[in-house]
């Protein structure tokens, strides 16, 4: 279980055309090494019977040369006896002539002829020679193979011919031919034996450049496994080299295979008829077979070659495969960053193409979602703006009508008029068609009729100064801003001066951004206080102030310009409160493009 | 796309693919075994090379297995060491890639081979010589060869008789030690020996007439080299007289004249060795030496004593007439 998910987690960190080419390389080699494999027996197996089959015709070819050698001899020995012999009357003549004829016809095969009657003595010789003194050739071991089947001829082994003294220094290695013959001596008969000897030399000749491929040679043995023929007849017969022909005597006519002297081998055997001599051919196995160094290293360079083809369209193959989903996967992370408008690669084949499309409309649907989450969340923030500012109207409404009312109770008309002319224009910059945005100059205007009236309502308990800048004035601000921090301002800060209070409303630009500050100089606030008026619960109406503070003005900038821009406030116990706006100085028909 | 490594697999692939081409279908790697010739001198230490019939179908043999282009170089005066350093010299000067040398005078040539730098291997055959030059060496022991000879005179003769000791000189080839192992046996029998050296002014001839003289007794030959045995051998073959007064001819050698004589009866017993063997592992060891196969030994090899009746032994056919 744990190797498997080794397996698997080992496959995981493989891109999928790795494993695509592992997988297909690995069959092809595994296809690759079975078909050659295969084809290798086939092909040994093809090379071998083809060779076995030429050995095995050289080998037939060889025998009947020996067969054919052999039948001349008979044929000889025939004529010798059939033609010579047999009819003559050697008490009247000789058979000299006849003999040297036929020994001449045939002297490239034949040493020597001579016949002999039973008792040994020599009646004639071809060429002329004289036996051994104290030679006894009954003694012989051809002479008493055809006296004793008098109706076959005998070859005998290889063997130096002694019992003729020819005076030479020389020797000669010779196979006798020996068969009984009848002689004739006037009207009696006896028998006799009639020698032939065959030149070994010559049939030394009849395996001159017979040979079985590479190390490959032929030999010639009796019946009984004793050797006729070797190339290595004398090196065999000192022990320096070794034969199996015992075992080859033993063999049937065809291709066999032996091991002999560490040494895989296939010997092909052709019996000669009426001797029952073999000819056998042996050959190393592995010069038969494809197995030398190069024909093995030929096969790893075809198996080598082969993986290197089925590689290369492996990698092709799996590239076609792969490529598509490597181009779907970019645009995938593409969209996983958040570009949704992205193109997506719909190439490849069709699974690939459909699985594009999918994507993509997925992605066109995330966008459309988005955009209703986006719409949803505007609509939200507009609805939670207006209320916020539904907030505000109501209690200053209520507050300054009171003033206007105590004024005209007391007789102050004129205030009284200025008090309600200046609720006028602060309204109409309040209702401002229903806009969240005026101008800088609009708002700073509104805070300035505020001021005013409160001013005039707290009978001149505290002072004012509004500064701002001209160039500013054109910028946007959120309506209803500066109020409720001014409000804050009399009704907690100034509430308990008596004519000292001052309230500084500033307002300027800062590179790409706006301030405003509301400063006062009265009671101040603990940290924890000003830490309540973010954090704290939502203020309820109260008779003192428009009961919509910090908090409010804080969350409708954050809501309108985003995050960074807001409120921040610097107060000390007694120190007095500085409320700081920071605001982005855009201008205010752009922001209302923006809105739009 | 194909990324660095991947690309620089395929090329070590290819690389290792025609690497295998090179290596199994052509010759620039593995080269085509070729059939090396090599040429090798024998320089033997007689003057003829009739007493080497054998010897040199061994070489032959082995000559044409192993590829090897034989010269057979003969002295120009047998028992010439000098000569023979020169001949040796030449050869390898010549080209020859290893000689193979049968020393005409061991002491003296190896006085002269210590001396020398040699260019190619060295096979020594035929008598020990004291040098270090020599890769390898291949002979009889002589000296348990000639204890071999002289203890089947002695088995052959009741009595004891005066021994004729006939060699060329005891200075060629292995004949000193043949004589040592000869003497050794005689003077253990007690038996009484005169030395007759070629090289010395002998003549064999008169040595063998003079023992015919009426009254002088009989007398055995012991021959120590093939020469001596067939010019002992020849005289005494010349008339039946011979065999009267000479009781036997022991002797050395494996020519068919000797074998003849063997046969026939002039010679009683033959000394001999596997000459075709001789000759052919001379070759066969200077290839392995050239070849620089470890070749370094001493071979001994066999000696047989064969009389009239083992000539037709098949344990000996072969050995004493090899085939062609």
């Amino acid at each position: 279980m744990e190797n498997r998910i080794k397996e698997t987690h080992h496959f995981k960190n493989n891109s999928i055309r790795t494993t695509i080419f592992i997988y297909f390389t690995v069959t092809a080699l595994a296809a690759g090494l079975l078909i050659t494999f295969f084809l290798y027996q086939r092909l040994s197996n093809q090379v071998m019977e083809v060779v076995q089959q030429e050995n095995q015709s050289l080998i037939v070819q060889a025998a009947r040369s020996v067969e054919s050698y052999l039948r001349t001899v008979m044929k000889l020995s025939d004529s010798l006896y059939y033609g010579a012999v047999k009819n003559a009357d050697l008490s009247s003549g000789s058979i000299h002539d006849e003999l040297t004829l036929l020994y001449d016809n045939n002297k490239d095969n034949v040493d020597n002829i001579a016949l002999f009657s039973e008792d040994g003595s020599m009646l004639e010789a071809v060429p002329a020679a004289r036996l051994k003194t104290n030679l006894d050739v009954t003694e012989e071991t051809w002479f008493q193979d055809a006296l004793e089947k008098t109706e076959n001829q005998h070859f005998s082994y290889p063997h130096v011919q002694y019992i003729f003294d020819s005076g030479e220094n020389q020797y000669r290695w010779v196979i006798s031919l020996s068969r009984a013959v009848e002689l004739t001596h006037g009207t009696s008969t006896g028998q006799g034996v009639l020698l032939v000897d065959i030149s070994y030399s010559s049939l030394e000749q009849l395996f001159d450049g017979v040979t079985m491929g590479t190390d490959g040679y032929v030999y010639l043995i009796s019946s009984d496994g004793e050797l006729l023929y070797h190339p290595k007849m004398q090196l065999i017969e000192s022990g320096r080299f070794r034969e199996n022909h015992m075992a080859a005597a033993g063999y049937k006519d065809g291709n066999h295979r032996e091991e002999f002297e560490g040494s895989r081998r296939i010997v092909s055997v052709k019996s000669i008829g009426y001797t029952g001599w073999k000819v056998v051919g042996v050959a190393a196995e592995n010069v038969v077979s494809l197995n030398t160094i190069r024909t093995r290293l030929f096969i790893v360079f075809l198996i080598a070659l082969i993986l290197f083809v089925l590689s290369m369209i492996n990698a092709y193959i799996s590239s076609r495969i792969t490529d598509p989903i490597k181009e779907l996967e970019k645009s995938v992370g593409i969209l996983e960053e958040g570009n949704l408008d992205a193109p997506v690669y719909m190439g490849g084949s069709y699974e690939i193409q459909h699985l594009g499309k999918s994507i993509g409309d997925m992605a066109a649907q995330i966008r459309l979602l988005m955009q209703d989450i986006v719409r949803e969340h505007e609509a939200k923030r507009k609805q939670e703006f207006d209320t916020l500012q539904s907030q505000i109207n109501p209690h200053f409404l209520y507050n300054t009508l009171d003033i206007i009312v105590w004024m005209i109770e007391n007789e102050q008309k004129a205030e009284a008029v200025k008090v309600v002319t200046a609720l006028a224009r602060f309204f109409r910059i309040s209702l401002s068609r229903g806009k969240s945005l005026i101008t800088v100059r609009d708002e700073l205007e509104h805070v300035r009729n505020y001021l005013m009236i409160q001013h005039m309502r707290f009978k001149n308990k505290f002072s004012y100064e509004i500064r701002a800048q001209e160039e500013i004035m054109e910028l946007g601000s959120l309506k209803l801003m500066l109020q409720p921090l001014v409000e804050n301002a009399i009704y907690h800060g100034m509430e308990f001066m008596d004519g000292d209070g001052e309230i500084v409303v500033e307002a300027w630009k800062d590179g790409e951004d706006l301030y405003f500050r509301v400063s006062d100089n009265g009671l101040g606030m603990t940290k924890q206080q000003v830490e309540h008026l973010f954090n704290g619960p939502s203020p309820v109406a109260s008779t003192k102030g428009s009961g919509i503070g910090v908090k409010n003005v804080n969350e409708r900038i954050k809501l309108y310009f985003g995050e960074k821009y807001g409120l921040s406030i610097d107060s000390e116990p007694d120190e007095g409160t500085r409320v700081l706006i920071h605001l982005p100085a855009i201008l205010y028909e752009q922001l209302l493009k923006k809105e739009m | 796309m194909m990324i660095k490594r991947e690309r620089l697999l395929w090329v070590i692939f290819a690389g290792v693919l025609v690497f295998l081409y090179l290596l199994s279908s052509t010759n620039l790697i593995i080269k085509e075994k070729k059939i090396e010739v090599y040429p090798v001198s024998v320089v033997i230490s007689d003057s003829s090379d009739d007493y080497y019939g054998n010897f040199r179908k061994g070489v032959e043999q082995a000559a044409s297995e192993y590829n090897v282009d034989i010269s057979f170089i003969t002295l120009y005066e047998k028992g010439d060491a000098a000569q023979q350093m020169e001949l040796v010299k030449r050869e390898i000067d010549d080209g020859a890639e290893a000689v193979i040398l049968e020393p005409a005078v061991p002491m003296e040539c190896a006085g002269v081979l210590n001396d020398a730098v040699l260019a190619s291997p060295l096979i020594i055959t035929g008598s020990n010589m004291p040098t270090e030059k020599a890769e390898c060496s291949i002979m009889i022991d002589a000296y348990k060869a000639g204890r071999k000879l002289a203890k089947a005179v002695v088995a052959d003769n009741l009595s004891a008789l005066p021994v004729c000791v006939f060699t060329e000189s005891l200075e060629y080839g292995s004949n000193r030690e043949f004589y040592d192992g000869v003497m050794s046996v005689f003077e253990e029998q007690n038996w009484k020996i005169r030395l007759y050296q070629k090289k010395a002014g002998d003549n064999f001839r008169t040595v063998i007439e003079e023992t015919v003289y009426p009254g002088n007794g009989k007398a055995m030959v012991v021959a120590l080299d093939a020469a001596s045995t067939w010019e002992a051998a020849e005289i005494i073959g010349e008339s039946p007289v011979y065999g009267d007064y000479i009781m036997g001819l022991y002797g050395t050698g494996t020519t068919p004249a000797l074998l003849n004589h063997l046969d026939e009866g002039t010679i009683k017993g033959l000394l001999v060795s596997n000459q075709f063997d001789n000759g052919y592992l001379c070759v066969e060891k200077a290839v392995k030496a050239i070849r620089k196969q470890s070749v370094k030994e001493h071979l001994i090899l066999d000696s047989y004593l064969i009389k009239r009746t083992d000539l037709r032994d098949r344990k000996f056919e072969k050995m004493l007439y090899p085939m062609d």
